[in-house]
């Protein structure tokens, strides 16, 4: 419940997601994803509750997770003075990464930024700069990751592109991911499993394939928008 | 440990990352201390030559400002490194990391020391080349006061750090204010008896008061007023307790209210 709100943000979220899998976090505008996942790292502390992520009790112990963890969300930026390089520098020591040198190379190839490696953060495009905050989020090869709108912005190449990248990247590493979008066909693609949310609350959740044909729908938009307008008509 | 060294490490980085980027932020450091100093500078030759006030020395204003401006444009440091991050919309970033608050305080603090230090040198070496003064012909006495205004800078620039995590960005207004606020009070351009009764009480209980009337008082009869020294370092240690324990917990009163990822503008 956020100060001042006479309704929940988000009530009665109960839910626990297996080791080595992409989960998508599907809801309209306001239905608590950015809340949620803004929980599970700790920067919102829950009213009541419990979160557990990686066996740590994120209410008492969270930084002895979050060194596992990261996270990449459009309303955080990286300074926008310093280079590609200096932000990518700073979070590798954040994080304690220990080979960074090598980490860096790696994420600078593998997420093609060398040529703009010592350009100022601030003077990318867009499309640049969401491979510049991947790169932070990745920067120590983290098993819990949670992303809010990853293509969020982007053009359809480089959207594509992204999400060829992280899945690349939850396969070589068994991660976790979880995901928020509004890009259904993204969601589609990319998860094995997907929990609707509909007003700070799970509307339903399951494997996309399960979904369509729970709902009977032919792809997992007309699942949202269903669920969407059912919680309208109620 | 290791761990805790290399996170503090990462923020001091990330200031020095900045500052070499940025000519003209070095030459804020250097800029304001320096010419506060040249302006006190010329007013205390002005007084010192007319023989305005008696038993006014050199050391007696350019002194204690040059006190006073040490633990200012420190504290104004410690609150910028902080508004970096939040102008960046970087300080999300630092939250969901490792970096566990009392390493933040650090990590600002160091790096409010380090800001302030360059700007501080610029401000002593014209001092020193334009009036032939130096803080140091008064002894290694002035070693414990410069102690003591550090720690006191700290409690203030974490204080209005704090003041930032309740009120938003422009919490940074307190900032600009809390120098005139506290100058009056401290007395640093005259003694805490030219306060009003009620006011000399406040005095009393700020630790850089202690300070600048030790100051006076070794200028005067080059003895150090060990009582002052020792009842300002206590009083600074207690405000510095203080205020990290505020901190601490207006941190958790912001991650109860949320907003602390959109808190940029």
């Amino acid at each position: 419940m956020f100060h001042g709100a006479t309704i929940p943000a988000v009530d009665h979220l109960n839910f626990d997601i297996p080791k080595n899998c992409i989960v998508g976090l599907l809801g309209g505008n306001g239905a608590g994803k950015t809340t949620t996942l803004s929980m599970l790292v700790g920067v919102l502390l829950p009213t009541s509750g419990a979160i557990r992520i990686l066996d740590v009790d994120m209410l008492k112990d969270r930084h002895t997770a979050l060194v596992r963890m990261n996270f990449s969300s459009p309303y955080v930026d990286l300074p926008q003075r310093l280079s590609v390089r200096e932000n990518l520098t700073v979070f590798s020591h954040l994080y304690n990464v220990k080979d960074w040198k090598t980490r860096m190379i790696d994420l600078v190839d593998g997420l093609e930024l060398s040529k703009f490696i010592d350009r100022p953060y601030g003077s990318l495009s867009a499309g640049q700069k969401t491979r510049v905050l991947l790169a932070k989020s990745l920067i120590n090869r983290p098993d819990v990751l949670l992303l809010d709108e990853p293509t969020a912005s982007l053009d359809p190449d480089t959207a594509d592109w992204i999400r060829s990248y992280l899945m690349a990247y939850q396969k070589e590493s068994g991660a976790t991911i979880l995901m928020a979008s509004h890009n259904m066909q993204e969601v589609e693609r990319m998860c094995s499993d997907v929990i609707m949310m509909r007003t700070g609350k799970i509307a339903d959740r399951g494997a996309p394939q399960a979904l369509l044909a729970k709902y009977g729908r032919d792809d997992l938009e007309e699942v949202f928008l269903h669920i969407a307008r059912e919680g309208i008509d109620a | 440990m290791i761990g805790t060294f290399q996170r503090i490490y990462a923020t001091i980085l990330r200031q020095v990352y900045l500052t070499r980027r940025s000519p003209p932020r070095l030459i804020g450091y250097c800029f304001w201390p320096t010419m506060d100093m040249v302006v006190w500078g010329f007013l205390n030759q002005y007084l010192y030559q007319n023989k305005a006030i008696v038993g006014f020395s050199m050391s007696l204003l350019l002194g204690t400002r040059l006190l006073y401006s040490l633990s200012e444009r420190s504290h104004v440091h410690i609150m910028w490194c902080f508004l970096e991050d939040v102008w960046a919309r970087n300080f999300g970033n630092m939250l969901i990391s490792p970096l566990r608050p009392i390493e933040l305080i650090i990590g600002v603090i160091v790096n409010g020391l380090l800001s302030a230090a360059i700007g501080m040198s610029c401000a002593y070496l014209a001092a020193y080349f334009i009036f032939d003064y130096t803080l140091f012909k008064l002894g290694v006495s002035v070693l414990p006061m410069f102690v003591i205004l550090i720690i006191n800078s700290w409690w203030i620039g974490l204080t209005l750090i704090t003041l930032i995590l309740r009120y938003g960005p422009s919490g940074e207004h307190f900032g600009w204010m809390a120098g005139f606020v506290i100058v009056p009070l401290i007395a640093v351009f005259y003694p805490v008896s030219a306060l009003p009764g009620s006011l000399q009480y406040i005095s009393w209980s700020l630790p850089p008061t202690y300070v600048f009337e030790s100051l006076r008082e070794l200028i005067a009869s080059q003895t150090l007023n060990m009582h002052y020294m020792t009842v300002g370092f206590v009083l600074s240690l207690a405000f510095l307790a203080a205020s990290i324990v505020n901190f601490l917990y207006q941190l958790k009163k912001a991650r109860q209210r949320g907003g602390l990822f959109s808190s940029s503008e």
